[in-house]
């Protein structure tokens, strides 16, 4: 009964947040600075969720996601300077490309798990990162200026980047309270124990795999979108990885709030910190540090642990 | 949590429009502070700081309207990815007024793109002209000043000459290009150049940026034999490169290299092998060229900047900075108004001695418009025990004063 009234409270609050986000672009009160961070945060909101149900729920930890934010928008790229076509085709072939490559590098790494896991998915991303670095088609190194004619403008691009998160957070939910949602967290417990009840492993793997892949590249595709241009070694960079642990590290794994959480401040913080140049690394870091020292769960861990305590103490 | 960040931000200003009461004039400006590329940012604050003393001595009016004046300084980390946010972030939340793109086709192409997405008026400066003018189709609110790759080529080609690789002579030319923007310009036009002076090119082909193992490179040098190295790259991919050449036991008659053998820093680290090393000088203390609008002269301006930074000599790309914010002085104080198409034209009417000579955009590449600025062949010779640019070539510009002749050193190891 209390979990059926924590989902609905769950769906509620999701609810508000998607109708406070959508509501002032409908009323035209919204800057464009202020979009321009919202844009950011809804993306990395999308690809956090998207980690998390790897790492977080399923014990999947990918160190190479950026091989899909890398392969849609070098899509999109092609998509639509190589091709004029509207960005909107551009996305859909991101999506496409990245689900297929998803299922062609799933018949290995179904095959893995822990650390031969993670390095495999790094080392799959590092070797598609350098074969588009030599690759004349997508201008090798030099990259591409991503032509769109009118280019979206950051009013065109925030419902877009809105509606991806929502469906991406909605999507998690929905799949967290399924028996496949249940039978991951087992997984990611004991594989084998929750093998020998019925959970099959491996399918659960492969579905949560492909999802990621296709939520993660198309926040991928509208980021490159966003920013114009596309190199290899900014879609196909670990810095993706890093931003994205940092994000559900401080937020809080293992949660659906966490990466929302750890998004908002992930992204304030870089954006205040680009005002002290040379400094801006090294005062992340020491924030990422001390907050896994003081909140080793993460900031929703922590907040709701004080909550879970004051009401012991009542 | 986030509506409430949401709420907040609508009041972090209202997009590209600019204020009805906004009386100052905002300088957006990209510098490489951190990441391989920080030798060529340094000296950013300095010449900031130089500036800004100079604006609040000789306030700017515009429109009958006395302005404030503030440059924001955001660093790239050498990032293109980086460039174009921070330049997204000038734009929608600085609300800036022209934004200066500077240091290398790598960070200033993505901030060249953003500005003419927003149609905000760009300074763009030392970058070679043809790698800007390839990234895109039209430009509208660029104005670049630097060299061409043609310039670049043919005082490369005066400093073989010097070391006694002339033209015609068949003597083996060794490429060394990475794969991004600035080093497949290059190598294109080397590669068609070379051949039409009857060199013999030896390409082991362009690698990524921050390859680390060169053994096949190397291999293919000591396997052809080469007179000359030529190339140009940031300080890793140089030093990586050239310490694997050097351990293969290949002999170079000459070494010329662009981008990263501009600085005393980047050479030094080089040790022995640096004596010698050619690269093209774009400005020098010794430059003839005084700005006209602080009055200071290259070698004023360069001992200013020893007695405040330890005794250093002024970064090259540390002088085109002072330029560029030269020029955006300029281009307010003859604006019409603070709209941006008065700004942009004031920016495109520039006709004004600088620091690093005389800015007037008059030629066009590729729909990009541009101003041609000085060009010289240098070597670093060792004098005592410390390493100094000394000019050896002006032919492409003979009003600059020659400060040395060629001479051999450890990069030019072949007898």
């Amino acid at each position: 009964m209390m979990k059926k009234i924590k989902g609905h409270i769950q769906e509620a609050v999701l609810l508000l947040l998607f109708i406070s986000c959508l509501l002032p672009w409908c009323m035209g009160i919204l800057s464009n600075n202020a979009m321009r961070y919202m844009i950011r945060i809804f993306l990395y909101i999308t690809i956090g969720e998207m980690w998390n149900l790897m790492s977080g729920y399923a014990g999947m930890t990918s160190l190479g996601q950026q091989a899909f934010i890398g392969l849609a928008g070098y899509s999109m790229a092609v998509a639509t300077t190589v091709y004029k076509l509207h960005y909107a085709v551009g996305l859909a072939a991101g999506a496409a490309v990245s689900l297929c490559t998803a299922a062609l590098l799933a018949l290995l790494l179904m095959r893995m798990k822990g650390m031969y896991f993670a390095i495999t998915t790094w080392v799959a991303a590092e070797a598609l990162g350098t074969f588009f670095t030599g690759w004349r088609y997508v201008n090798q190194g030099a990259g591409m200026n991503i032509t769109i004619v009118p280019y979206p403008r950051t009013g065109e691009l925030y419902p877009a980047a809105l509606i991806l998160c929502a469906v991406a957070l909605a999507s998690t939910i929905l799949l967290l309270r399924s028996s496949l949602g249940l039978g991951l967290t087992a997984m990611r417990d004991d594989a084998s124990a929750a093998a020998s009840l019925g959970v099959n492993v491996g399918r659960n793997k492969l579905i949560v795999y492909l999802i990621a892949a296709l939520f993660t590249s198309l926040a991928g595709a509208v980021f490159f979108i966003n920013k114009g241009t596309i190199y290899p070694d900014s879609g196909f960079s670990i810095s993706w990885t890093i931003s994205v642990v940092f994000i559900v590290i401080i937020g809080g794994i293992g949660t659906v709030e966490g990466p929302v959480v750890g998004s908002v401040v992930y992204v304030l913080l870089y954006e205040y910190l680009a005002h002290y140049p040379g400094w801006s690394n090294i005062i992340l870091g020491v924030f990422s540090i001390l907050v896994i020292l003081f909140m080793p769960k993460g900031i929703v861990g922590f907040v709701s642990g004080k909550q879970h305590r004051s009401l012991i103490i009542r | 949590m986030l509506s409430a960040a949401m709420l907040g931000m609508t009041s972090c200003g209202s997009g590209s429009q600019r204020a009805e009461n906004d009386n100052v004039i905002k300088i957006g400006y990209i510098n490489p502070t951190t990441g391989s590329l920080a030798g060529n940012g340094e000296g950013c604050d300095w010449i900031v700081d130089r500036i800004n003393d100079y604006v609040k001595e000789n306030p700017i009016t515009v429109d009958g309207q006395m302005m404030d004046f503030e440059i924001i300084v955001y660093d790239s980390e050498s990032d293109a990815n980086k460039c174009s946010e921070l330049a997204q972030k000038l734009i929608e939340e600085d609300n800036v007024d022209l934004i200066v793109a500077i240091q290398t086709p790598n960070t200033v192409i993505p901030v060249v793109e953003v500005a003419e997405r927003y149609e905000v008026p760009c300074i763009a400066t030392q970058a070679p002209v043809d790698p800007v003018s390839a990234s895109r189709e039209t430009f509208n609110w660029t104005f670049l000043s630097f060299y061409t790759l043609d310039d670049v080529y043919e005082s490369q080609r005066a400093l073989w000459t010097a070391a006694g690789y002339a033209p015609g002579s068949g003597s083996r030319i060794g490429l060394l290009f990475a794969n991004d923007a600035d080093g497949t310009a290059w190598h294109e036009l080397f590669v068609r150049r070379l051949a039409e002076d009857g060199y013999t090119v030896v390409d082991p082909g362009q690698y990524p940026s921050g390859t680390t193992d060169f053994t096949n490179l190397a291999n293919t040098f000591k396997k052809e034999g080469i007179d000359v190295i030529a190339g140009t790259n940031i300080p890793p991919d140089f030093m990586n490169s050239y310490n694997a050449v050097i351990s293969a036991g290949v002999e170079a008659g000459a070494v010329t290299m662009g981008k990263c053998c501009l600085l005393e820093s980047d050479v030094n680290a080089l040790g022995d092998l640096a004596d010698g090393i050619m690269t093209q000088v774009w400005w020098a203390p010794t430059n003839p060229f005084t700005s006209s609008l602080t009055g200071v002269s290259s070698p004023d301006l360069d001992a200013a900047y020893a007695r405040d930074n330890g005794g250093r000599t002024m970064p090259q790309p540390a002088a085109y900075g002072y330029q560029a914010l030269e020029l955006a002085v300029h281009t307010f104080r003859t604006a019409k108004s603070m709209n941006k198409e008065d700004i942009r034209d004031a920016v495109a009417a520039l006709d004004t001695d600088t620091i690093i000579g005389h800015v007037k955009y008059d030629q066009k590449m590729n729909g990009l418009t541009f101003a041609r600025t000085v060009l010289c062949g240098g070597q670093w010779q060792r004098e005592d025990g410390e390493l100094k640019l000394r000019i050896i070539d002006n032919s492409l510009h003979t009003d600059i004063p020659l400060t040395g002749k060629y001479i051999e050193g450890n990069a030019t190891n072949k007898k």
